[in-house]
């Protein structure tokens, strides 16, 4: 009886080990014509920065999906705040945004477990800003001083914005990559007269337009269609 | 794209951004450019029995001081040839009394007095809030001017603006 079972897992071995291999081709063959990649990344530029600036803190990432004919779907997402400190002038603000658009490689894949790409794109983005009550502070120099408070409030923020970039795959699935944006607020008015220093995801309040930038690491997830 | 020098490339174009942006970002504020006291301006007319119309007039000698601020850096004294006179409201009153004297050497002193209301602004985020003005009222005496009269009552920074005429 044992024999016939040693017997049995010797000859039984090699179609172990073919089918290991088999499985393991399979994966390979799966992940270089994989037609489906998932993103996620998240700017590593704005933490450096939170560190360096003392008035605002922002923390942006995105994700991006792999769509069809070299173009990516992405929505953007973050939060961050910004503080107003001047002896005449004092408040705080602090918002979420969500950014929606797409990408598109500026060149076609020539193999299709090449995912580095240089692109441009568009976004829609969209900011919830709370300002503070802020605390003022008049000093005409001539006829006296007199200070108050401006009621806190809510604001929506809309803008557009147009972004260019590159991904780069480091090592496996890893990837590094840059982004330029130009964003245009298209509902300035709607701020109010006290705008924040800092709006996360579309930049410095007082501006209706705004040129940023962003440094990404990402971590991609990959797999083919089934047939 | 995993080529090693378009990635030596890439990092120097990354490290060349993040320095530029560095530089760029400062939070420090920006100066403020505008002017925020906004001044009444008042000027004097006197009327011409041969024309039989109100010229304006320069006052000879004029003393101009404000009973109500204290700074003294908008005061008048022995302006010459002068008939046009920017005139500072209190932000903490809505009252504010200047006095005037047309000649310092022998005219009598009158007393106008500016009823206002304070209007909050906000000039920008460099500049901050200010007050700006409305007009209600302008009592004074008559001991040697005739009348006075609201020409336009907002009283702002804008310099060209003839809020007031006085009448001699």
């Amino acid at each position: 009886m044992s024999k016939f079972i040693f017997k049995l897992l010797f000859f039984s071995f090699p179609f172990f080990v073919f089918a290991q291999e088999t499985k393991k081709d399979t994966l390979v063959h799966s992940q270089a014509n994989a037609t489906h990649q998932l993103r996620f990344s998240i700017d590593a530029n704005k933490i450096l920065f939170n560190s360096i600036l003392d008035n605002r803190t922002s923390y942006e990432a995105s994700i991006d999906y792999y769509w069809h004919k070299e173009i990516y779907l992405v929505s953007d997402f973050g939060w961050g705040n910004s503080t107003i400190d001047y002896s005449d002038l004092k408040y705080k603000a602090n918002n979420t945004f969500l950014r929606l658009g797409m990408d598109k490689a500026l060149f076609a894949r020539k193999q299709a477990q090449d995912w580095g790409m240089g692109f441009v794109g568009f976004r829609y983005g969209l900011g919830f800003v709370h300002r503070d009550a802020a605390q003022y502070t008049t000093n005409d120099g001539l006829g006296g001083m007199t200070s108050g408070t401006i009621p806190a409030a809510d604001f929506t923020a809309h803008w557009m914005e147009l972004t260019g970039g590159m991904r780069v795959e480091l090592v496996k699935n890893v990837f590094a990559g840059w982004n330029l944006r130009v964003k245009f607020l298209l509902n300035p008015s709607s701020l109010g007269e006290l705008k924040p220093a800092y709006i996360t995801g579309f930049g410095s309040g007082d501006k209706n337009t705004a040129f940023d930038y962003n440094v990404y690491i990402g971590y991609a997830l990959r797999w083919s269609s089934k047939k | 794209m995993a080529n090693p020098k378009l990635h030596n490339s890439l990092m120097r174009i990354l490290c060349c951004l993040a320095v530029a942006f560095m530089a760029a970002c400062t939070t420090e504020r920006n100066p403020c450019l505008e002017p925020k006291v906004p001044f009444l301006n008042a000027s004097c007319y006197q009327y011409k029995s041969d024309t039989k119309t109100y010229a304006d007039t320069a006052l000879p000698n004029a003393n101009c001081v404000s009973m109500d601020i204290d700074s003294a850096k908008r005061w008048y004294w022995g302006a010459n040839t002068l008939s046009k006179f920017s005139l500072v409201l209190s932000p903490l009153h809505d009252t504010t009394r200047w006095t005037l004297q047309a000649d310092s050497a022998f005219s009598p002193i009158d007393t106008i007095s500016f009823v206002y209301t304070r209007n909050l602004k906000f000039y920008s985020t460099a500049c901050g809030y200010g007050y700006v003005y409305s007009l209600v009222q302008v009592l004074t005496t008559q001991h040697n001017l005739d009348s006075v009269k609201i020409a336009n009552k907002e009283v702002t920074t804008k310099a060209s603006i003839e809020n007031v005429k006085i009448y001699f």
